[in-house]
Parts: C-alpha cells; sequence; structure tokens
C-alpha cells in the first residue's frame, strides 16, 4: 500500500459511523418474482440505517418486481476499505462520507449516468453525471425550551456564541458537540464551518470556555440532551435529530439562521458493477419523483427534487430558512478535507482554540451561581 | 467475242468503237456506270476486255471495276482517265485493273495496250504483229503468209519480242529467255536481232532498239 | 480535341484547390491556436492554484508542511467540474502530502527562480494536465526546495479550444462560400470574352475570309491576330489560286478558239486535202491543250499543302528505265529516240516515286517537243542525279530561270512549255533536290537535272 494509502487508512478510521451502531452489517433482500430472468440482479451497498432504507427498497422493488433486490448496511468505512477490495461486488454505493465519494469519483472509479432524470437533476446537487445527492440534511442546533425560557431566543450561531460568552459559567459543562478530532462528520463540518467564517474560531473558543463536551455521534449528543444531561447540542444530523425528537417538545430544533450546513447522501455507480443497467434504474429511481416522494414522506433524510414543495423536502426548507442553508459543496474543496497535513493543522487550531481561554474549574468561582 | 466500252463522252466513245471495229473486233458501249456494273456483275457478260472510263454518271468507275473483280479475276480492263495523276493510276490498278491509259491518248497506243492485253489473256492465241505471225501452239513462224524458219534462240528471241509487241524487253530478259543460261558474250544478243532484222527486212514489222534498255518490236 | 476538357472548370480547379488548401491550413492553424489559448487561460488556473498552495507551505518541525487551502483546489475545477489532483513533494521527491502521486516533469526549468512548467499526461487512465511549480521555501536559515504538483482533466480547456476552433471554423467555412461564389462569378465574368470570340467566328460567313473585328483581352487578341494572320494568309493564296485559275482558263480558252476556228475554215472547204490538213494541224493543237490541262491539274495538286505523300526509297536506275518504257512509243511516234543511260550501280534516294515519274515525263515531254531527236535520260551517282537531255536548240543562259515560273507574262514563252518546267522545279523541290539547268554534253542542246541531297538512304 502507497503512502497516501497508509495516510488515508489512518484517517478513514476516525471516519465516524453516521446513524448507524458500529460493526452493523445488516442485509435486506428481496428476492426477484417468480418468472423473472434468473441474473438480473442488484446490489447496494450503504451507510443509511434499514429502517430509512425500508420504504425506499420496498417501493423500488413493487416497481421492478423481476429483480432480485441487496442491500447492504455497512459503516462509511467499511462500505469504502470493501470497495476498494473488491470493485466489482457492489452495483450502486450510497454514503453520507461526502469527501471520501467525492474521492472515489474523482479518481474515475464511477460511471456515469446520463439518463433524462440525470440531466434534470440541479446541478448543485450532482457531480459530473457521477454522483448524486439524494437526500437534503441540515446541520443544526438542539436548545433545550429552559434555555430560551431563561435567556432568550437561540436562532443562530451568532446567538449561540453571545449567550456563551455571557453566561458561560453557567452553562458550565452542559453543551455538547463532535470531537473533530475523533469523529469524521465533526471533522468535516469543522473545516467546512472554519472556511465559512474566522468567527467560528471565536465560537471554539467560547465552546471551549464553557468546557462543552466532545462526543463521537449525534446518538451520543441525543441521549444526553433528552436525559436532560445537556442543554444545547451544537451540530446535530438534523434528520436523526427530527426522528428522535418527534416526542419531545422541550427541546426545540433550530436550524441557525445566519447559517446552517446541509450535508448529503451521496450516491454512485462502480465503474465495474457487474449489473449497470439495474444500477442505473435504481438511481433513476432514487432522484425520480417517486423515489423522492418516498424519501420526503416516508424518511427524515429530506428530497431534493425541485418538483416537490411538501415538508420534508429542500424546497420547503428553503422557503423557511432561504440564504440560511449551505449545502456542503460538491466541489474539489471536499479533497482538502481528506489531506492528512491539513487535518494535522486544523486540530492543532481546533485545540488551541478550545484551550485558549481560562477555565474557571467547576465550583470554584467567586461569583458561582 | 465483245470489248465492252464504258464511256459517256459521246465524241470520244464514237471514235473508239469506230477505231476497234477496224480492227476487228466487236464493241458493246455502255454510257453510264449503272448500265455497266449491272452487265459486268453477271458471270458470263461475254466481254474479253473492258475499257473503263472512271468519270462515269451514276455509279462510278471504280465501283463498277470492283463489282466486276468481285468475282471475275480475269477479264482484262483497261482504265481510261482523265486523271493524270499516278495515284489514280495506282488506285486503279490496286483495285484490279490490268492497264491504265491517261486521257489524251494517242489511238495507237489504245490499239497496242488493247492488243496486249487481249494477249496476254490468251497466251496461246496466235500472236500476230502486222505481217508476222506466230502458231503459238505449234511455234511456227510465218511472214506474210511464208514460213520463217529460225535457229530455236532465234525463235525463242521472237516469240519473247512478239510477245510484249509494242512494249521495250528489257535486254536482260530478251536474254534470258534466248539463251536460257548458256553463257554468251556480252554482244551476243545484238548479234541475234540483227539476225531478226535481216529476216525480216521490209515486211513492215520493225524490230527496234530502245536506247539504254532493250529492243521492241512493232508494226511500222 | 477531348470533350469535357472545359476551360471553366480548370481554373475553377485550379482556383478553388488552392483556395481549399489554404482554408484547410487555416483551420489546422486555428485548431492549434485554439488549443493554446485553451490551454494558455486554463494554464493560468493551474499557476494559481499552485501558487496558492505553495503560498500555505511552511517549515514545521523540521519538516516541509502545508495548511493546504480548500480555494486552491476550487480553483482548478471550472463548470466543466474537472477532476482534480495534487501534490506536494520535497526536493527529494518523496511525497509530502497529496491525493494522488502526480508525475515529476523531466524538463528542466531555469536557474534562481520560480520554475513553472505544463504538460499534457495520462494518468490511471485519465488524460490530464499538470502544472508543476518549483520553488523554495525561504525562512530563517532554511532554504528548502519543494515542488507543487496540481493536475486536473481535460473537459473545460477541451471545450474551449473547440469552440474558440468552432468559431473560427464558422468563420472561415463562411469566407470560403463567399470565396467560392466570388470565384465562379468572377470566372465566368472572365471568361465571357472566350463566348464573345466564338460567337464572333460562329457568326461569320464561311466563304469570307475577312479578319475578325473584335475587341478582346490580350491574350484573346494575340489569338484573334494570329488567326487574322492566317486569314491574310489564306486571302493571299486564294488570290494566287484564283490569278491562276484565270490565267490557266485563259491558257485553255486559247488552243479551243484556234480549233474551233480552224475547224469552222475547213468546213469552208470542199477539198478533202485541206480537210486532212486541218484535221492534223487540230489534232496537234488538242493534244497540246490536252497536256496543258494535265500539267494543270499537276501544278495544283502539288500547291497543295495538304498532300504529303510519305517519302520512301527509290532506286534511281529503276525509275529511269521505266520511265522510257512508258514514253517510249509516245517519243518514238514524234520521230524521237528516248533512251537510258544509267549508272554504274544503284542508285538510291528518298522520295516519291509518282511525283518522279510526272517530272521525268515532263522534261522527257519538252525535250521533245524542243529538243533534237535524241534523248537521253541519265541517271548518275555521287551526288544523285536524275538527268534529261536532247540535242535541241537549249535554252540561253539568261532565260533559264526565267523558265521555272508558270505563266509568267512574257507571252513568247507560252508555248506550252510554260508549266512543264515549273512543276518539275515544284516536285524538285518537294524532294528536297535541286534543278539545274545546263547546256548538254556535247556544248548544245538542254541539260536538266535533278540533283539529291547527298545522302543515301
Amino acid at each position: 500500500m502507497n503512502r497516501l494509502s497508509r495516510l488515508a487508512r489512518r484517517w478513514l478510521l476516525l471516519l465516524g459511523l453516521v446513524g448507524s451502531p458500529a460493526g452493523a452489517d445488516e442485509t435486506l433482500h428481496y428476492p426477484a418474482s417468480p418468472g423473472s430472468r434468473p441474473g438480473a440482479s442488484l446490489v447496494i451497498h450503504g451507510a443509511l440505517d434499514l429502517p430509512q432504507m425500508r420504504p425506499l427498497l420496498e417501493s423500488f422493488h413493487r416497481e421492478h418486481p423481476g429483480l432480485d433486490l441487496r442491500y447492504r448496511n455497512l459503516t462509511t468505512l467499511a462500505l469504502h476499505e470493501r470497495f476498494l477490495t473488491a470493485p466489482d461486488e457492489a452495483d450502486v454505493l450510497l454514503s453520507s462520507a461526502m469527501p471520501w465519494q467525492y474521492r472515489l469519483a474523482n479518481e474515475g472509479h464511477a460511471r456515469a449516468l446520463e439518463s433524462p432524470a440525470a440531466r434534470h437533476w440541479p446541478a448543485w446537487a450532482r457531480w459530473r453525471y457521477e454522483l448524486f445527492a439524494f437526500t437534503f440534511e441540515p446541520i443544526v442546533m438542539v436548545v433545550n425550551m429552559a434555555v430560551i425560557e431563561r435567556y432568550g431566543e437561540v436562532r443562530s450561531h451568532a446567538d449561540l456564541l453571545a449567550l456563551l460568552e455571557r453566561h458561560a459559567q453557567a452553562l458550565q459543562g452542559r453543551i455538547v458537540t463532535y470531537d473533530p478530532a475523533s469523529s469524521g462528520a465533526g471533522y468535516t463540518y469543522a473545516i467546512e464551518e472554519s472556511r465559512l467564517s474566522p468567527r467560528y474560531w471565536d465560537l471554539v473558543a467560547a465552546l471551549g470556555e464553557a468546557e462543552a463536551e466532545l462526543v463521537n455521534t449525534t446518538g451520543e449528543m441525543l441521549e444526553g440532551l433528552i436525559e436532560g444531561r445537556y442543554l444545547i447540542g451544537y451540530n446535530l444530523l438534523g434528520s436523526y435529530a427530527r426522528e428522535r425528537l418527534a416526542d419531545h417538545p422541550r427541546l426545540r430544533i433550530v436550524v441557525p439562521d445566519d447559517y446552517a450546513l446541509v450535508t448529503q447522501r451521496l450516491a454512485l455507480i462502480p465503474r465495474h458493477s457487474p449489473h449497470p443497467a439495474a444500477a442505473e434504474r435504481f438511481i433513476d429511481y432514487l432522484i425520480s419523483e417517486a423515489g423522492q416522494t418516498v424519501i420526503a414522506q416516508d424518511t427524515p433524510l429530506g428530497a431534493i427534487h425541485p418538483a416537490l414543495t411538501g415538508p420534508g423536502t429542500a424546497v420547503h426548507m428553503r422557503r423557511q430558512h432561504g440564504d440560511a442553508l449551505r449545502p456542503i459543496a460538491l466541489a474539489p474543496g471536499l479533497l482538502a478535507t481528506l489531506d492528512a497535513l491539513k487535518r494535522e493543522a486544523l486540530l492543532a487550531r481546533w485545540r488551541r482554540e478550545f484551550m485558549r481561554r481560562p477555565r474557571r474549574l467547576r465550583g470554584a468561582s467567586p461569583h458561582g451561581l | 467475242m465483245t470489248l465492252l466500252l464504258v464511256e459517256d463522252d459521246a465524241l470520244l466513245a464514237e471514235t473508239l468503237i469506230d477505231t476497234l471495229r477496224l480492227e476487228g473486233h466487236d464493241i458493246c458501249h455502255l454510257a453510264n456506270g449503272d448500265a455497266a456494273r449491272t452487265r459486268l456483275s453477271v458471270t458470263g457478260h461475254g466481254d474479253e476486255l473492258v475499257l473503263l472510263d472512271l468519270n462515269l454518271p451514276g455509279c462510278s468507275g471504280l465501283a463498277v471495276l470492283a463489282a466486276l473483280r468481285s468475282h471475275d479475276q480475269e477479264t482484262p480492263v483497261l482504265i481510261l482517265t482523265a486523271r493524270g495523276a499516278v495515284e489514280d493510276r495506282v488506285q486503279g490498278l490496286d483495285l484490279g485493273a490490268d492497264d491504265y491509259l491517261a486521257k489524251p491518248f494517242a489511238l495507237d497506243e489504245l490499239e497496242a495496250r488493247v492488243r496486249a492485253l487481249l494477249r496476254r489473256r490468251s497466251p496461246d492465241a496466235p500472236l500476230r504483229v502486222g505481217a508476222l505471225r506466230l502458231d503459238t501452239r505449234h511455234q511456227r513462224f510465218t511472214l506474210d503468209g511464208a514460213p520463217l524458219a529460225l535457229p530455236p534462240r532465234e525463235q525463242r528471241l521472237l516469240s519473247c519480242l512478239m510477245h510484249h509487241a509494242g512494249e521495250p524487253v528489257d535486254k536482260a530478259l530478251l536474254a534470258e529467255e534466248a539463251f536460257q543460261g548458256d553463257a554468251m558474250g556480252d554482244n551476243a544478243i545484238e548479234v541475234y536481232v540483227h539476225r531478226l532484222r535481216k529476216r525480216l527486212g521490209d515486211s513492215g514489222v520493225a524490230l527496234r532498239t530502245v536506247r539504254g534498255l532493250g529492243y521492241l518490236l512493232e508494226v511500222e | 480535341m477531348t470533350r469535357g476538357d472545359s476551360l471553366y472548370r480548370r481554373l475553377l480547379g485550379l482556383l478553388l484547390l488552392p483556395l481549399l488548401g489554404l482554408g484547410s491550413l487555416f483551420l489546422i492553424q486555428a485548431w492549434g491556436d485554439a488549443q493554446r489559448t485553451a490551454n494558455r487561460a486554463f494554464d493560468r488556473l493551474l499557476e494559481a492554484a499552485s501558487l496558492a498552495i505553495a503560498e500555505q507551505v511552511q517549515w514545521q518541525d523540521d519538516r516541509l508542511w502545508l495548511d493546504l487551502p480548500p480555494a486552491a483546489l476550487e480553483m482548478l475545477a471550472t463548470d466543466a467540474e474537472e477532476r482534480v489532483f495534487y501534490s506536494l513533494v520535497d526536493g527529494q521527491g518523496r511525497l509530502i502530502t497529496g491525493n494522488a502521486e502526480l508525475p515529476g516533469d523531466p524538463r528542466q526549468g531555469l536557474e534562481g527562480s520560480d520554475t513553472l512548467l505544463y504538460r499534457h499526461i495520462a494518468w490511471q487512465g485519465l488524460s490530464l494536465r499538470q502544472g508543476t511549480r518549483r520553488t523554495r521555501l525561504e525562512d530563517w536559515g532554511v532554504r528548502e526546495p519543494f515542488e507543487v504538483r496540481v493536475a486536473h482533466s481535460r473537459e473545460g480547456r477541451d471545450a474551449l479550444a473547440a469552440e474558440l476552433w468552432h468559431a473560427n471554423l464558422a468563420m472561415i467555412l463562411a469566407m470560403a462560400a463567399l470565396a467560392t461564389v466570388g470565384l465562379l462569378l468572377a470566372i465566368r465574368a472572365a471568361l465571357t470574352p472566350l463566348t464573345r470570340l466564338r460567337r464572333a467566328i460562329r457568326a461569320r460567313d464561311p466563304r469570307t475570309l475577312s479578319p475578325l473585328e473584335l475587341s478582346l483581352p490580350r491574350e484573346l487578341a494575340e489569338l484573334r491576330d494570329t488567326v487574322n494572320e492566317l486569314l491574310a494568309r489564306m486571302r493571299r493564296v486564294r488570290a494566287n489560286q484564283e490569278r491562276f485559275i484565270g490565267d490557266a482558263s485563259h491558257q485553255l480558252r486559247t488552243p479551243l478558239a484556234g480549233l474551233s476556228a480552224r475547224a469552222e475554215l475547213a468546213l469552208r472547204q470542199d477539198d478533202p486535202a485541206r480537210w486532212k490538213e486541218a484535221l492534223v494541224a487540230m489534232q496537234a493543237t488538242s493534244v497540246r491543250t490536252a497536256r496543258l490541262a494535265g500539267q494543270l491539274l499537276s501544278l495544283t495538286r502539288l500547291a497543295n499543302p495538304e498532300y504529303r505523300p510519305a517519302r520512301a526509297p527509290l532506286e534511281l536506275n529503276a525509275i529511269a528505265r521505266q520511265a522510257v518504257r512508258d514514253h517510249w512509243a509516245s517519243c518514238q511516234r514524234q520521230g524521237v529516240d528516248l533512251g537510258v543511260e544509267a549508272s554504274g550501280g544503284d542508285v538510291w534516294i528518298r522520295g516519291i516515286d509518282w511525283l518522279l515519274a510526272e517530272a521525268i515525263g515532263n522534261l522527257i515531254d519538252n525535250a521533245c517537243r524542243y529538243g533534237g531527236h535524241c534523248v537521253t535520260v541519265q541517271v548518275e551517282n555521287a551526288p544523285p542525279r536524275l538527268v534529261v537531255e536532247d540535242n535541241g536548240p537549249g535554252i540561253p543562259e539568261a532565260r533559264r530561270l526565267l523558265m521555272l515560273r508558270p505563266f509568267h507574262r512574257d507571252h513568247d514563252e507560252l508555248e506550252g512549255s510554260g508549266l512543264g518546267l515549273a512543276i518539275v522545279d515544284g516536285i524538285a523541290r518537294t524532294h528536297g533536290a535541286r534543278l539545274q539547268l545546263s547546256a548538254g554534253h556535247d556544248g548544245g542542246g538542254l541539260r536538266v537535272a535533278l540533283q539529291f541531297p547527298g545522302d543515301t538512304p
């Protein structure tokens, strides 16, 4: 393995799991209806949880009963590694690890799809007809109503920064966010936010001063928030949050109105896919109105299709939040996320900023509450 | 046996007919080419000689000649033509004419040529040059009715001259005919000619010398 | 003349072909230019990206270090969404960081300054354009050379090159179309004088030899002038012919007049002896007239330039002998002794047999008429000569040349020999031979010699 791969591999190991239990390797299988052409099958590898994939797969299978459909749920790391060792195993790769999917496509591992549906797909949601974003998941803050009642509305990053600076001591230890050093998603968001504005580092310093807890998954954050250990959660995956917090009206999901990153899951067809025609049909389905409608209505993932305007669609969200929504661009900038030295530099800075402001020892404040 | 005269000019035709009749020939006269061709296209036309003018109304003389020659190579044809050029002569001879006479010609010349052609035609016919006759079958010469006895060489010499009566004969040819390969002196022929001359005397048949060429026998 | 070889088409082809060739050259050049322009434009991106990366290279912890600016990579992709690759390589060629191990550029740069090199590469089955920036990191006490290699796929620049080229193509095609149309019209216009000339010639009365009056451009004017010269020559020839015919008809009329007069006179008389006299005289005249007519015919035929029979090798002695054979009888009738004197061996010349026969015939004829009673045809060798000699009164030296002219105005000489020598002269010239008139070997009489060129075939 060359040096490059070694660098990459080390990093990838730290790429966090997004919304799926560690080590899960589940499979959904929809056999072909009797009397279909033998050998017509489709193998999908994806980093989406089964509950999220099931509606899509069932709907697709209803429309194409002659295909033997198999979905394997893998972690983003396993997905990537398995592809590199066996590039002709899967017909479709679905992943939330945007930099990694981008990298595979950039190096020519993807097969272009030029169907009419692909040509009509919005340009910002695809790359070169080789990568297709099919979900729209904003990164949100979760705020306990108690905080809002006590300190006022928190609607933006600026609000959060102001809140933290004023009441760092009161909120000490009650904030949770991703540890960029150990979570791939967290790192991705950190690098994107640092690109957006230098004020991000002020926010990091404020989080550090408030001694925010650093965890690895959205799931952990949500647990803590639900249990009440944490009052504010920063940079959670909106789709997951919405699903889990449906029954918790005291926890408000805030899509920041100064900016809100949006992450998207990307689909690609490997160049050596064993059933390219079937793969193309699946992608076409994913980005069709029918498939996107399933996504909008039966999953929390958010649909992109411009014709869909109801709740759970990008159009709807744009109407509500307008310019604030910043989808992570499908552009070469993603490659910087993978650079090892960049990672060292960014993490070093992050640590520095986090530790910048003097900390007050817990409970040892002369003006303690 | 008739001589066929094909000539359209009235004066000339009349003259020729009279001349040849005097010679003892029967003449058939046609004045246009088509009639001549019709007559000559038939085998058994019965003409022993054809005197053919080339400039004829209707079918041209050459066409008449061609028509004749298409089935008859024997009948001698003497072409009379106002076209004096040699190439016309050559053309006529190439087409099968035996001799050619340019107009205007001397009647003597015509007679001589006719005689020569007739003689050629029937080599076995008795030869006659004025008072001199030769019975070719028995090789008997008569002069003025009286038999003429000649030694073999003189016979051959005279016979050769008679066959070419009116034409100069090469000396070399005469020598060969007469001596038949025997080696004689250069002047041997002259000696024999001299002897023949003496025999012929005043018979009206002359053996003339053609200077540088040879000799010729003709009626004076 | 071959059909279908059209001047119009020739011109069109000869002009269009270079035009098309030029057009193609332009197209090729335009393509090269488009490529160069696109490369220049897009290489700027490589330049800017490599600079943006190079500026972030630092010396840290005793090694080269890079805080990769994502904007640098974004610079390398345009609307065409190019694939992007980058490597940072130290002075020894070891990879510090990057998403691909791009190859080095083997070319040398300038010493002492940043080197920028661009080239096309094929990498992992992809067709890329790579920019290599060789520079050095200058820090306190550190001069560390390094290389930034950036590369992107070629869709964008190829599309730009194609766009530029298509613009050029459209323009060149438009110009070519215009040029072709212009050419077609121009050639047609230029060739109208030819049409005018053709119509002018066609409109002429075929019998007229008057000159072409037509204003034409210079090249056609030369043609017209040449044609007019030919027409002028033809007019002269026709004038000569007409004069000749005029003279000839006079020549024929006179003896014919004599004939009819003599006949008329004889008819008035009763004496058969007189009639016989008249007939004799008339016969002589008609023979003479006939001879004249024949000679006129020969002369016209000789003067016909289209009649050129081929020369063949001929043996003069044979010709002489045959001539004597042919003419002996008629000479005999006129009381002339005709003989031949052959040369020792064969004498070969190149000539036309029937022309020489005609010449000798005329000479023998003349000799019989004006010579004495002895005419000899002689053949000589070295130089080859054909001679007719007679023992008549001969021709005084002063008059000899005059005899060669047909119908010269001195009517005294028109006694029928006027044409004969002219004919023989003409025949001599046809053979490249010289006609020589001299006195006979014994000082008297006339000796006419045809001396042939010295070559024997």
